[in-house]
Order: C-alpha cells, then sequence, then structure tokens
C-alpha cells in the first residue's frame, strides 16, 4: 500500500485524492504516509548528523513532522460564493465537539445523520430562526465539504452543519458566516445604500461584505 | 480624431518560481516571458514617442524576481545556453528559408542581450524609465496575486493588498494610483481597503458594471465609483474578443510563429542534449521555426515578414474596430467614451510571438486616429462625472464568477489557505513581536501563507496543466508554514533554522506583521496585562444555566451567592449561564465575570435541544476564554450543563466539580417518561465525571448513593446559604397585606406540585370554622398557579387563602417582614433555601419534614416540621403558632441565629474552594482555617 502512496504523492496527488484513487479512507492514506515520512525522515536526520548528540536528533525527530491533514482538529465551517446560483461550504469538528454531540444524543457519531441546512437570510439578523426559507441536505459519511447548487442570484445564504433529532427536527452544531450571491442583472436596490454611505449618513456601509472579522480572543471581552 | 478614450492595459505575472537550487523548470517561465515579453515590450516603449501609450501592473513576484541577481545570473546562463545552440544552427550551414529565420534569432538575441545589459540586468529599470517619460503608467497588484475574495478574514486581505503596494513602491520608489485585482476578481470590501490604502483605481469585468446596483447610465462606457469611491474601469468583452477568441482572434493566424514547435523536439538527442534540462529531458529552446500553417500537422516554415506584416494588417483592422465603436458612442461626453482593453501581458509575445510587434503598429497607426489614455490621465480629467453603484462579486474567469478558482477539483486548498490566515493572527496576538527572532518567525509564515495563497496554484489545477507542481508548491507552503509555526510554538525557536527558511524562498524583505493585530486582541493583551499574577489565585469555570436575573428556581440565586464570596475569598470566577434578552453578554458583577451565551437555536421548542444547543455554546465561550485564562477547575450545577462540563473537563484536562442541586428522580418521585430518562441519564453522567460531587443535605447525599450508585467518599454535603443582606427587617410602619388582628402566614415558591400548596388548600378547610383569623399569602408563578387560584374561588376559600402570582424582590422582602410566620409545605425539597430566608427574616418557620428541609429546621428548637401532603398537620402547627406569639418569637429567634452562622456563605464557598484546592493542588492559603 505504501509504495502506491508514495508513488502518487510524487506525482504530486493530495491525500484526499490519493485516497479516491485507492479507494480507501483519507485516515489510512495519512497514516501509512506520516509513518513513512517519520521513517524516511528519522533516517535522513541521523545519517546527517553522525555527529551530535542523541537528544538532538530526537529533537529534530519531534519538530520536524507536518504533514497536510485532509482536516483539523477544530469546529469551522466556512461558506464562499461560486457563482449566482451556487455556494461551497467546508467543515472541520473538533474531536470535543463531537464527543460533546455524542453526550448530547447519547449515539456515537457514525450513527447519527449528518445533514447541512442551508438559509436564506437576506436583508435580515439571523439567530437561527427567522430565515425566510431553508432546505436541508442529507450528508453522505465522511464529508466535509459541500457545493451546495440551485440557489438565487443576490440573496444572502447561511449554512449550518447539524443532525437530525430523534423528533425528526433539525439541531445545529456549527453555522458559518453568511455570504451573498452576486446580481445576474442590474437592479436599484442597493442605491440608497450607496448613498447614505457615501454622504456619511451612516457609520457603516449597509450592505454585506464577504470578509470575516476574526480574532484569536474572539469571545473574551 | 474620434470623440473618445481607448486605455490599453497589460498585466504581467507570474508566480514566484525561484528556487534556491537552479535548474528548476519552471524557473524558465521567467526566462522565457523575459526574452519574449518583457524585452519585447521594452523595445516596443523605444520605439514610441507619444505619451500614454498604455498601462501596466507587475505583479510583486514579478518585480521580485526580475530583481533578483540569483534569477538575473540564471538568465545570462540561458541566453548564453539559446546563443550556443543559435550558433550550431548556424554552423550546419542552413540554406533558404531556415538561414533566413537563423539570421533572425541571431539578431533577434543580440539585441535581447544588449537590452538586458542596458538596464543593468534588471528590466524593471528600462519600464521605470518609460513611465519616467510619460510613456506608460505602472502599477501593481496583490502581494501574491492571491484571489481576493477568497481569503477569509480582512487583515489577510490587508496584508494581501499593502504588501502588493510596498513591493512596487521598493522597486518604483513610489506608491501606485492603480491596483490590478488578480482575475479581476471584486468582491464588496476589496474595495474598502484599496481606498484605505490609498488606491484610486482598479480594473473588473464587463458584467460588473452591467449587474451594478444601480445600472450606471453610461453602462460599460465609462468607469464608476465602488461604494468605497474606488474608479472601477470596465473590461470592454467585444474589443477582447478580437485578439483572445480562438476562432477570430489575431493570434490564431497561420502567418504567425507556431508555439509548440520548437527545434529541441525535431533535432538528434545527442546533438540537442548540452542546450536542454540537464537531468535529461527535452524543454523549449524558444527557437521555434514553424507558423502555425493551417489545422494541419505539418508545419510550414515561418517566414518573417509575413507575420511582421499581418502584424500590421492586424493593428488596422483593431484600429478600425476601435473607431466603429467610438463614432457609434460619440455623442457620449462628461466623459467621453472609453473603451478599456486589459490583457495578461504575457499574452504578447510569449503565447502571441508577434504580439508587441501588433502592439507597436496599433500605437502608430492610431496617432491621430484615436486617442490612447492612461488611467490617472483619464481620471484626473473626468472624476467629476463618474457614477457610483454598488458592484457584486465577479471575475473574468470563466462564467464571469469564481469557477475557475473553486470548483471540484481546487476547493481542497481553501481550507488550509484560511487555517494559515487565522493562525497568523493568533500567533500575533499571542507572541510579541518586539523579539526580533520571534518576529522572523511569523513573517516566515506570513510568507509561506503569501505563497501558498497565489491564485496560480488552483488556476493550474483547474487547468489539468503542470498540476504536480502546482500541489506540491502549495502543499509546500502550508507544510512551511506549520512547521515554522510549531517550532515557534515550542519555544526552541533558532536563528540557524529560520534562516533556511528565508533562504529557501527570499520573497519580499519586509514584513509587517502589525497588519495582522486586530484591534480586538490589542484590547485584551492591554486589558488583561496583569493576568499572570493571577496564576496564583484558584481561577474557576462556573456553569450554571441560570444567573440573575434569570432565576427560575434558587439555583442562579446560590450560584451568585456562592461566586460572589468565592471572589472575595480571593477566586476569580467565571460565570458562564444562558442569553438573558436586554442584559449584557459580559458583563463584571460584584467581582465575577458573567458571560451569557446563547445557542445557535435559542428559540428551540424542544427543552432538552435547547439545552443542548446552550452546552455547546457554553463549550466555545470557555474554550476561547481558556486562551487566556488558566483556569484550574470547571465548576458546573446541574444536568443542564453535564455536556459543557464533560466537554471541556476533556479539552481542558482540569477537575470538573459538580453541584447537584435536585434529581429528576426526586423531583418526580421516580422516573416515567423518555424525557424524564434522558434527563436522568444526563444527572448520572455529571455525577460519574464529575471529581468531587457537592449536595446541599443528607437527603440529597443519600439520593445520590442509592440511586445513582455515586460512591459515598465523592460526594460533600455543603448546605446552601443566605445572604443575611438580603433580608434585612424594615421597620413595618403600615401593613399592606396583613390587617390588624390577622395571623399572615407567607409562602413563596414555584407553582409546581412538589411545592405543596395543594396541602394548604385543603388545610384552609380545616381552619375555615376556627375561631382565629388565618390568612395565607402565596407568592409565585408556575403551571398549577390557575388551577390553584380556581380550586380556591370553587371552594369558597378566597377569604383565607390568597395565590399572588409573581412578586418581586422587594415584595417578596416585605411580605416576609409582615408575615407571623413563614410556611413551606414541599412535598419534594433538595434544599430549601426559601426556609433559610424566613428564618433570616426573623420569622417562625413551619416546613415539611422532607429532603433538606428537615436538615435545616430542628422541630421545636428553630422552628416547626409537619408531615409532607397532610392539611391536619400543617392546620395544627399554624394554629399552634397562631395562638402562642411567645412560641413565635423563640423559634425565629433560634432559627435566625442558626441561619445566620451555620447556613452562611462566608462560610460554605471556604469549604468549596478548600475542596477545589484538594483537587488541583492549588494552595492559595484562603481555604486555611476552615
Amino acid at each position: 500500500m505504501i509504495n502506491e502512496i508514495v508513488k502518487l504523492k510524487e506525482e504530486g496527488l493530495t491525500l484526499q485524492q490519493i485516497a479516491e484513487k485507492m479507494n480507501t479512507t483519507v485516515g489510512k492514506v495519512q497514516y501509512r504516509w506520516n509513518k513513512y515520512r517519520l521513517k524516511m525522515n528519522h533516517s535522513a536526520k541521523l545519517a546527517e548528523l553522525p555527529e551530535r548528540e542523541n537528544d538532538q536528533k530526537e529533537e529534530l525527530h519531534e519538530n520536524f513532522e507536518w504533514t497536510i491533514p485532509p482536516e483539523y482538529n477544530e469546529d469551522d465551517l466556512f461558506s464562499m460564493v461560486h457563482s449566482p446560483t451556487a455556494i461551497f461550504a467546508y467543515w472541520s469538528l473538533s474531536d470535543s465537539k463531537r464527543h460533546m454531540v455524542e453526550h448530547h444524543f447519547r449515539t456515537p457519531w457514525q450513527s447519527l445523520p449528518k445533514r447541512l441546512k442551508v438559509y436564506d437570510v437576506t436583508d435580515i439578523e439571523f439567530h437561527g430562526h427567522n430565515s425566510h426559507r431553508s432546505f436541508e441536505i442529507e450528508l453522505p459519511e465522511m464529508t466535509n465539504n459541500w457545493f451546495i447548487r440551485g440557489l438565487e442570484p443576490n440573496r444572502s445564504y447561511c449554512v449550518d452543519l447539524g443532525t437530525k433529532t430523534f423528533d425528526g427536527s433539525f439541531f445545529t452544531i456549527l453555522r458559518s458566516n453568511t455570504i451573498e450571491t452576486p446580481r445576474i442583472e442590474a437592479d436599484s436596490l442597493q442605491a440608497e445604500k450607496v448613498l447614505n454611505w457615501k454622504s456619511g449618513n451612516v457609520a457603516e456601509p449597509e450592505w454585506l461584505e464577504n470578509f470575516c472579522s476574526y480574532s484569536y480572543y474572539q469571545k473574551i471581552r | 480624431m474620434k470623440n473618445g478614450y481607448f486605455s490599453f492595459i497589460l498585466h504581467a505575472h507570474l508566480p514566484y518560481v525561484r528556487h534556491r537550487e537552479a535548474n528548476r523548470l519552471e524557473e524558465r517561465w521567467v526566462f522565457e516571458a523575459m526574452t519574449e515579453t518583457y524585452i519585447p515590450l521594452l523595445w516596443v516603449l523605444q520605439e514610441q514617442e507619444q505619451p500614454a501609450c498604455f498601462g501596466i501592473s507587475f505583479s510583486p513576484p514579478v518585480l521580485e524576481m526580475l530583481s533578483d541577481p540569483v534569477v538575473q545570473r540564471r538568465y545570462v546562463h540561458y541566453l548564453e545556453n539559446t546563443e550556443e545552440l543559435i550558433r550550431k544552427e548556424k554552423s550546419l550551414n542552413p540554406s533558404g528559408m531556415i538561414a533566413d529565420i537563423v539570421r533572425f534569432y541571431e539578431k533577434r538575441y543580440k539585441k535581447i542581450r544588449e537590452t538586458f545589459y542596458q538596464w543593468g540586468q534588471n528590466l524593471i529599470n528600462g519600464f521605470k524609465h518609460y513611465e519616467a517619460e510619460g510613456k506608460i503608467e505602472c502599477f501593481t497588484t496583490a502581494a501574491t496575486h492571491a484571489f481576493l475574495p477568497y481569503i477569509q478574514t480582512k487583515e489577510a486581505l490587508r496584508a494581501q493588498i499593502v504588501h502588493g503596494i510596498l513591493t512596487f513602491e521598493k522597486h518604483f520608489g513610489k506608491r501606485p494610483a492603480g491596483f490590478w485585482l488578480p482575475e479581476c476578481a471584486y468582491t464588496p470590501g476589496v474595495d474598502k481597503i484599496l481606498f484605505e490604502e490609498g488606491i484610486r483605481y482598479t480594473f473588473v469585468d464587463e458584467h460588473t458594471l452591467k449587474n451594478g446596483s444601480p445600472k450606471p447610465d453610461r453602462e460599460v462606457g465609462a468607469p464608476v465609483y465602488s461604494s468605497h469611491g474606488i474608479v472601477l474601469f470596465p473590461r470592454c468583452e467585444a474589443i477582447s474578443q478580437e485578439v483572445w477568441s480562438s476562432i477570430t482572434g489575431y493570434p490564431g493566424d497561420f502567418d504567425y510563429r507556431e508555439f509548440y514547435r520548437d527545434i529541441v523536439y525535431d533535432r538528434d538527442w545527442e546533438y540537442i542534449k548540452p542546450h536542454v534540462h540537464p537531468e535529461g529531458f527535452r524543454t523549449d529552446s524558444g527557437l521555434k521555426y514553424h507558423r502555425i500553417t493551417g489545422p494541419t500537422e505539418e508545419k510550414a516554415y515561418y517566414v518573417r515578414e509575413w507575420a511582421e506584416n499581418k502584424a500590421k494588417i492586424h493593428a488596422e483592422d483593431f484600429i478600425q474596430t476601435i473607431e466603429e465603436r467610438l463614432e457609434k458612442k460619440k455623442e457620449e461626453c462628461y466623459p467621453p467614451h472609453l473603451i478599456t482593453s486589459p490583457f495578461d501581458a504575457e499574452l504578447f509575445g510569449h503565447w502571441w510571438f508577434e504580439g508587441p510587434d501588433f502592439l507597436s503598429s496599433v500605437l502608430e497607426k492610431g496617432r491621430g486616429r484615436i486617442e490612447f489614455i492612461t488611467p490617472s490621465e483619464y481620471i484626473n480629467r473626468h472624476y467629476r462625472d463618474l457614477e457610483t453603484i454598488h458592484a457584486a462579486f465577479s471575475t473574468w474567469g470563466r462564467d464571469g464568477y469564481g469557477d475557475v478558482w473553486l470548483n471540484e477539483k481546487n476547493a481542497w486548498m481553501y481550507r488550509h489557505l484560511h487555517k494559515c490566515e487565522r493562525e497568523i493572527i493568533s500567533t500575533v496576538a499571542r507572541y510579541s513581536t518586539q523579539e526580533p527572532l520571534r518576529k522572523r518567525y511569523i513573517q516566515q509564515m506570513i510568507r509561506e501563507w503569501m505563497l501558498a495563497s497565489s491564485s496560480d496554484w488552483a488556476f493550474i489545477v483547474d487547468n489539468d496543466s503542470a498540476t504536480a507542481y502546482a500541489i506540491n508548491r502549495f502543499t509546500e507552503h502550508i507544510e512551511r508554514f506549520h512547521k515554522i509555526y510549531e517550532q515557534l510554538k515550542s519555544n526552541r525557536i533558532s536563528s540557524s533554522f529560520i534562516v533556511e527558511y528565508e533562504k529557501d524562498y527570499p520573497f519580499l524583505e519586509t514584513i509587517d506583521t502589525t497588519i495582522f493585530q486586530t484591534s480586538h486582541d490589542h484590547y485584551i493583551k492591554q486589558h488583561y496585562k496583569n493576568l499572570n499574577s493571577d496564576t496564583e489565585k484558584m481561577n474557576i469555570a462556573m456553569l450554571s444555566w441560570e444567573f440573575p436575573p434569570m432565576v427560575v428556581g434558587g439555583l442562579g440565586r446560590h450560584v451568585f451567592d456562592l461566586a460572589k464570596q468565592l471572589v472575595k475569598l480571593g477566586a476569580n470566577v467565571y460565570v458562564i449561564t444562558s442569553d438573558v434578552e436586554g442584559y449584557p453578554t459580559h458583563e463584571i458583577n460584584e467581582g465575577i465575570h458573567v458571560y451569557r451565551v446563547k445557542g445557535l437555536q435559542p428559540q428551540n421548542e424542544n427543552f432538552f435541544h435547547w439545552v443542548g444547543s446552550l452546552n455547546l455554546a457554553m463549550m466555545d465561550q470557555v474554550r476561547n476564554l481558556a486562551k487566556l485564562i488558566p483556569f484550574d477547575c470547571i465548576h458546573a450545577h446541574d444536568w443542564l450543563v453535564s455536556v459543557a462540563a464533560k466537554g471541556l473537563k476533556q479539552e481542558l484536562s482540569i477537575p470538573l466539580i459538580a453541584t447537584i442541586h435536585a434529581t429528576e428522580h426526586g423531583r418526580n418521585n421516580g422516573i416515567h417518561d423518555p424525557l424524564q430518562f434522558e434527563i436522568n441519564q444526563k444527572e448520572w453522567e455529571l455525577m460519574f465525571e464529575a471529581d468531587e460531587i457537592i449536595v446541599c443535605s443528607n437527603h440529597m447525599k443519600n439520593e445520590l448513593c442509592e440511586v445513582f450508585q455515586v460512591p459515598e467518599n465523592k460526594v460533600t454535603i455543603l448546605p446552601n446559604g443566605v445572604d443575611p443582606e438580603l433580608f434585612k427587617p424594615e421597620a413595618i410602619h403600615d401593613y399592606k397585606y396583613k390587617q390588624h388582628g390577622e395571623t399572615l402566614v407567607f409562602s413563596v415558591g414555584r407553582m409546581v406540585k412538589e411545592k405543596g400548596f395543594q396541602t394548604i388548600i385543603e388545610a384552609a378547610h380545616l381552619l375555615k370554622n376556627e375561631q382565629d383569623t388565618i390568612k395565607f399569602v402565596i407568592a409565585g408563578k408556575g403551571p398549577l398557579l390557575e388551577h390553584y387560584r380556581r380550586a380556591v374561588h370553587e371552594q369558597q376559600l378566597s377569604d383565607i387563602v390568597h395565590f399572588i402570582g409573581y412578586v418581586s424582590d422587594e415584595e417578596r422582602n416585605r411580605l416576609l417582614a409582615e408575615c407571623d410566620i413563614a410556611l413551606f409545605p414541599s412535598h419534594y425539597e433538595p434544599f430549601g433555601i426559601v426556609a433559610l430566608e424566613g428564618m433570616i427574616a426573623g420569622k417562625a418557620t413551619v416546613v415539611s419534614e422532607t429532603g433538606g428541609l428537615k436538615d435545616i429546621v430542628k422541630h421545636e428548637e428553630t422552628g416547626l416540621t409537619i408531615y409532607p401532603n397532610d392539611p391536619a398537620s400543617l392546620a395544627s402547627a399554624v394554629l399552634r403558632l397562631a395562638r402562642e406569639p411567645g412560641l413565635r418569637k423563640k423559634l425565629a429567634l433560634s432559627g435566625k441565629h442558626v441561619a445566620k452562622n451555620v447556613f452562611n456563605w462566608e462560610r460554605i464557598a471556604k469549604k468549596t474552594l478548600k475542596l477545589m484546592e484538594q483537587n488541583t493542588q492549588k494552595n492559595n492559603h484562603v481555604g486555611s482555617g476552615v
């Protein structure tokens, strides 16, 4: 297995692509690959540094390994505009949060149905229940991204990752940023907002700008 | 001369392909662009005498590579190699057409070399020179040509823009007025940063203006202001098609040079071997002897004169097309019609070999017929006449939006880029950039992120050419980023480590890390500066779904009083509780840090899932706080926070203390339905996870040990306290509730079955016929309130029993002050804090002999106890106290004494803290002496 992975990797494929090609899981491929890299790297480093102390070799061994993972161990759901009728969302869930969801439902993660819920939140301050409309997408297992198509131009969307409760309702685990699909024809809907901003009548523009305000201590006041 | 303008724009960009080791295949991209595009463009400018020929953007990677001495030295080798090949070709004594071609290349390469040396081996000097002469206007683009709408954070967006500008300034000695948006990719908000950084104009695609809001009057005949005041020049689609189109476009003419037919593929291996890649594979030499010829594999030889002539014909055609268009729009004025035509610079020369000849011819033939203009000159003349619109996301790519850079093949890249952005922000927040070595680490992280975020990688992957290189480069920079980051976090940083990374890709000498400093992080760092001294203190994350002003039961009150005392004892307490409409999400109340959080579905009709949602939000809050606050333990109150408590215990690896105030089993006298079962499970899990469990009474401890099989030594009994301050007896001058001669019996609680108010109604029947005037006033709301009120009315007890509903704290205190007897007839009461309130208020207190109540009131000593759910017992106790004022006084006095001293928050808080210390091995000397 490892020989084929190395070969494909040298061809420039990502672990995810290799997994698809070999018809196996990313986890398995990554495990093999990491093991291989560790082995190769370790022997290379040891060979390079014959005169160094053992503990330094150890140090190199510890610090120099890092392989691009299929996803990160963190809570993240981010959506991006693809076109007037499609958006893209990718996500990852931290181990802790996954455990919490398992705990809340007293059900193992693999037995919980995975869903995306897409909300039309145009011109509203969305709090989880007040969208213009929404629909759900059933996700296959081991999925961490999705293209959501068939949307409408010039609307604001936001996506939840969640599961289905025993009574059939949607339970939100993560929520994405809100994004706006572009117009496909001119209108005058923004004219007044632009005027307000231009003439200094408002402190902040009243339209959506698709960039996030992230800060490290985000939730600390 | 036609009324109107034509603005020709070139955008020069290549990804940063300068490698430390020589002979990387992709480095040839730069050499080819220099040989076939950048140098011939300098020839075009040399020949032209008229000003304002065109505008040209140089991407920072191009600027950095053209000015790099290593790249320059390697380019000389590249030229030498080609010149050597030309000599060899010549020595073959070619005849006829081939001889002409060889002579053409010989002359051409001589001129290339001359031009390269003329500008001191740095071609930028040439463009600078012609800009100073006013022939061109130069500007730049994003630092590594990132697809700006797909950047995640404002900080990273600004970093891409600012470093583009800084690099331009470094090479041109001035700031640019214009900024090329990579891939003409615009989205609202990009213009805001451009404006703030002093940029005046940029370029977008035609449909960006056509789909504007509002629609501009001139459609694409004039640029517009974006909503933040950047001038957007629209690409004229029709004119671009003339050049671009694969069917009707100029570059496909049969007389033009064939791109794919290089002599390296026609010569013997031994002959060509010295001129190809040292690892022994054929790479384009740049010597191409054939013309496109037609749709055939049999290519005819290139005839330079024919090609030059064709370029002139095409230039004339192009000028006429522009003239026709301007003629149609000649009525337009203020401003006159403008045609903007931007192209990738490398199209001219590299892809379309005769492109520079065409361009030269266009400029020459156009003189006196159409007015060429640069963007700045146009703005200077017409800035007053431009409209303002809101422009939406758009690009010049396939279908006009993001499909080239975001599709099934390349979408996986963005997760990694965004992760880098956030980690840079985190790193700048966490580590001081004052320390030079650390700063170099952070700068290198930024460099790696920038190099990975080049739009070229996604583009190449979409295009299915050189995919391996693009993926490898992308992956390499992401991995390097994290290796540097890991090393930085390990605190074993060294100059010898980072210098290697810097040498590998010497892109952008200076990087401004402060762009990634968010104002919020800066504020937090300043605000919590003295936090280090707090590491001595006990830092407690306290989870409780209720907290004042939200007080459903006694729990909120309890948490508030306990937290307050813990703060007084020197601990730092962070209470995480649920959001209350109209109350701040953060406040410091009596020294307690209170964070009120909201689940993602705050109106979930299913209470159980509402709680689940709340728990996820609590977890997020504490996890974020823990970046700054070195929490020592979690203190969780009741099952409602079980999920967050367990999650945090695992996440933070710190002890969990759980206080169990009541159980579902106790409340319902067993578990009867699925919801109760789920709650029961959550209770069980919380108890299981907890390192220590606190309960308020013997009764509760027994319940836990029996019902949940909790080991006895895990449970500590700490009674609830009362705050005497809250029940200061006010001197009563006028009675509001009590009539003269009446005995007023007061009770308060939620109108639920287990509080036993039904027993009062039943007892009232027994007292109705006594001579004594006894009046029950019962405060509180709840599901059974209306039921009780109706019962009182129907049973004609309205004179005796009054259910007054919800009362404020002041009103409740007044009732406690006015009454003669405080009565709490609960059937189930884990603790019974209300009884303590009655005692503190100095009233004779009657309670059911159940649960925690029987630990509080000693019969005949500190009050009276009655049998639960026994109207006769209740009636007789009330009657006895009504008739014996002396007994009332005696019980009230001793009751108050016990309540004040035994059920005292300071004492309870000290014990709680001691329990925490035992579990965390943290001794802050507060608990000693307890």
